[in-house]
């Protein structure tokens, strides 16, 4: 099994856990790859990302939120939060991790043991990268109409179709997918887990730009790529199952209030740079939105208790994604326009003091009510399973 | 009334004390209330019941923030605003903040004195209202005292906003006297006050003015700083409660849209069938949440920042949520005679009472620690 990490962090108090973490960080991690007001949001990706968390990895601090004989830290929920707010308080960039926060955990709940074995020592030293194939051209927010198909010949899935939005494919090693290996009334199943190496015979790759400039989403197409039948998850048509297993936590971290806090931190700058904070009308606005925060910020660690005191995420937690997305849209658009001409600069500005990239940060929170989940579909979700409106016949 | 859901909201508060609070105050107030109790002529001040009020009293409910020792139950804030917020979610209209919550914080930090025992036993026993008379103008946060001053021992000057002012039996008054800041218990009844009411949400506010008016006991009841600390505990705590009884509205006025869109069909289904009217419904479970949360922070930890967030919160959420509520009622909601009408009237006036969001955001903006 993966290298255990010599002291166990899961063992100290959760105050001097934090501090560990907290001068850990501020010894460790590089002061150049920190967020700051240009990149509030900032994302490692490929070499850096991998350099990082193989240091990470070397010090034991490595997958808060797996068990220790899996080559984690064993934290509870409480402590993976602590984890989480040191990140945040260190300016530490964003690393989006799905083999260690999505693949991992799957794995771990609904893998086979030579699949744990596999997989989980190489997804913590980075020397597999994974990515996620959910949607297609055709199938985001209805999910379950996914058509790249699987059919078994043999050992083998032969493997054809077409995935979309695949973050950081290009920078990735490897992609767990949903692909469809049935027809059957119902089009969540028939639907199977399946991983795939990206060196596999057949696979292209294609990057996407964004409206923030970067290449972070690909498209990838499989023509008829043949994948060993031991790389399925769970059972063949039940994929939809192991895939929503860990919805919930995701909305939860997706639900952070991390970035909001940035992206407060550059419109208060703002404000001030901008020679507006004199000015009623502006200290209103920026008010409310700072009140918000706040009082976001108590609900966001009501829900986190309530699963640190052993509850599960619940049809609630859609009610984080659409909030924290929606506010953090707001708050970057309030920067904009407190900016003024500056607003419509496409890339670096100085105002006094102040290094901003305001097209960067308003574009880069243009997806987060898209993607995970759109928000239409968040509040669907609250609509149906927690105030428990009627549905319309037909709806699934 | 829809009360059950209740316990529930305050699940996560000391239950032990809670718990039972909310039971009897099921128990009563769906035995003894309905919202029709609140209707009648609009725009005429509608009186305390009294009778309720003592009623109310020997549940230990006005008497519920003075400590045992001046007969009362000694709980907490948090059990207080728990119970704010079940008047708000069952539109109750009894004063609990202006002539319990407020008087009790005020009356438990003054020397012990015959006044002070007496005006304790009327608030425990649900004997005539009291009420404080501190405003001056609207949307003022802080009290000042010298616009009442203290002349030969006798109060002269005016105060506006006061609540239950048509009801009150006894006044508290902060003015300013020769030893400085100090509060006095007035009798409403005695020579030289004059007062003027106005109908305001399910009750009533006034100003009232005082000439050559001699306090009761002819003493005040606190001298000092601590006349001016006692007032801002006591407007705090007031508003901690009040925050949490918009957001009691906030949650009353959700369960009535949502228990009537899934009953009303319209073009052969349930109108909360519509996309139109969940989306709503979801963006306004959220704002409800986040009052929810807002206010029980406020209640535990206190302190300006938590407080005026609280406040500013509760009110716009309590006022969305009701205004959704008219809407999705259709033209029912506009009548007098559906309670989604009285949610709103009691959120207009809880919402501008002790700070309308604005200035209250303002504060929180100017002294709150940046995060992080």
């Amino acid at each position: 099994m993966a290298e255990v990490a010599s002291e166990d962090f899961s063992r100290l108090d959760d105050e001097a856990f934090r501090q560990r973490f907290r001068s850990w960080l501020a010894e460790h991690y590089p002061a150049e790859l920190r967020q700051d007001h240009r990149r509030p949001f900032r994302r490692l990706r490929g070499d850096e990302a991998s350099q990082w968390l193989r240091q990470v990895q070397r010090h034991g601090w490595r997958a808060p939120a797996w068990p220790r004989d899996c080559g984690g830290m064993g934290l509870d929920f409480r402590k993976q939060l602590i984890y989480h707010e040191e990140l945040e308080h260190a300016g530490v960039a964003r690393i989006i991790d799905l083999g260690e926060t999505q693949l991992g955990p799957t794995l771990i709940q609904l893998g086979t043991e030579a699949q744990r074995a596999e997989y989980l020592p190489k997804i913590l030293d980075c020397t597999q990268v994974w990515c996620q194939g959910y949607s297609e051209p055709g199938a985001g927010s209805d999910l379950a109409s996914l058509r790249t198909q699987a059919v078994l010949e043999g050992d083998h899935y032969v493997v054809s179709g077409q995935k979309i939005w695949t973050t950081h494919a290009n920078d990735s090693t490897h992609i767990f997918t949903l692909v469809r290996t049935g027809k059957f009334a119902r089009k969540q199943q028939g639907i199977s887990f399946l991983l795939i190496d990206l060196e596999s015979p057949g696979i292209t790759i294609r990057p996407i730009v964004n409206l923030a400039g970067e290449d972070e989403f690909c498209e990838v197409f499989f023509d008829q790529v043949r994948v060993p039948r031991q790389n399925l998850v769970g059972l063949q048509d039940e994929g939809w199952s192991v895939a929503k297993a860990l919805l919930g936590y995701e909305r939860i971290w997706i639900g952070s209030p991390a970035l909001c806090g940035k992206a407060l931190e550059l419109a208060r700058r703002l404000v001030l740079e901008t020679g507006q904070g004199g000015d009623a009308g502006v200290n209103d606005r920026l008010a409310e939105l700072a009140c918000d925060l706040h009082d976001y910020r108590l609900l966001y660690a009501r829900i986190c208790d309530a699963i640190a005191g052993g509850g599960q995420p619940g049809p609630e937690v859609s009610m984080l994604k659409v909030y924290a997305s929606e506010l953090l849209q707001r708050l970057t658009e309030f920067s904009v326009e407190a900016a003024g001409d500056y607003g419509g600069v496409v890339g670096d500005v100085r105002i006094n003091d102040l290094v901003a990239d305001l097209h960067w940060q308003y574009m880069m929170a243009r997806p987060v009510t898209i993607f995970a989940g759109a928000n239409e579909i968040q509040r669907d979700i609250l609509a149906r399973s927690v105030l428990k409106l009627p549905q319309e016949k037909g709806v699934a | 009334m829809s009360p059950g859901t209740a316990r529930t909201a305050v699940q996560e508060a000391s239950a032990d004390i809670v718990g039972p609070l909310l039971e009897s105050a099921e128990d009563f107030l769906s035995r003894r209330h309905q919202p029709s109790r609140c209707k009648g002529p609009v725009g005429i001040p509608r009186p305390v019941d009294l009778g309720m009020w003592s009623d109310m009293a020997e549940l230990g409910w006005t008497g519920l923030l003075l400590p045992e020792r001046l007969g009362g139950a000694g709980l907490d804030l948090l059990a207080a605003a728990s119970l704010c917020e079940f008047f708000g979610r069952a539109i109750v209209p009894e004063p609990l903040v202006a002539s319990a919550v407020i008087p009790a914080v005020l009356l438990t930090a003054c020397p012990d004195a015959d006044t002070v025992r007496q005006l304790c036993g009327a608030v425990a026993g649900g004997r005539g209202l009291l009420t404080l008379a501190w405003q001056d103008r609207i949307s003022q946060l802080t009290a000042e005292f010298d616009s009442v001053q203290v002349v030969g021992g006798r109060l002269h000057g005016e105060r506006a906003l006061v609540p239950v002012a048509g009801d009150a039996a006894i006044l508290l008054v902060p003015a300013l006297g020769p030893a400085g800041p100090a509060l006095f218990a007035v009798d409403a009844g005695a020579t030289g006050v004059s007062r003027q009411v106005l109908s305001a949400g399910l009750s009533s506010c006034g100003s009232t003015r005082f000439e050559a008016v001699q306090p009761m006991s002819g003493a005040p009841l606190l001298e000092g700083d601590a006349a001016a600390d006692v007032l801002r505990a006591a407007l705090e705590a007031g508003t901690v409660c009040i925050a949490a009884q918009l957001s009691g509205i906030a949650a009353g006025a959700l369960g009535q849209i949502v228990h009537y869109v899934s009953g009303r069909v319209q073009f052969g289904r349930p109108i909360g069938s519509f996309q139109s009217i969940q989306h709503r419904c979801a963006d306004l479970y959220i704002e409800s949440q986040l009052a929810d949360a807002a206010w029980k922070h406020a209640a535990r930890v206190g302190g300006a920042t938590a407080i005026s967030a609280a406040k500013a919160r509760c009110g716009d959420a309590a006022l969305a949520i009701c205004r959704e509520a008219i809407q999705m009622h259709g033209a029912m909601g506009f009548t007098e005679e559906a309670d989604v009408g009285l949610y709103l009237r009691s959120a207009l006036h809880l919402n501008a009472w002790l700070g309308m969001p604005r200035p209250h955001r303002r504060r929180f903006l100017t002294e709150e620690e940046p995060h992080g």
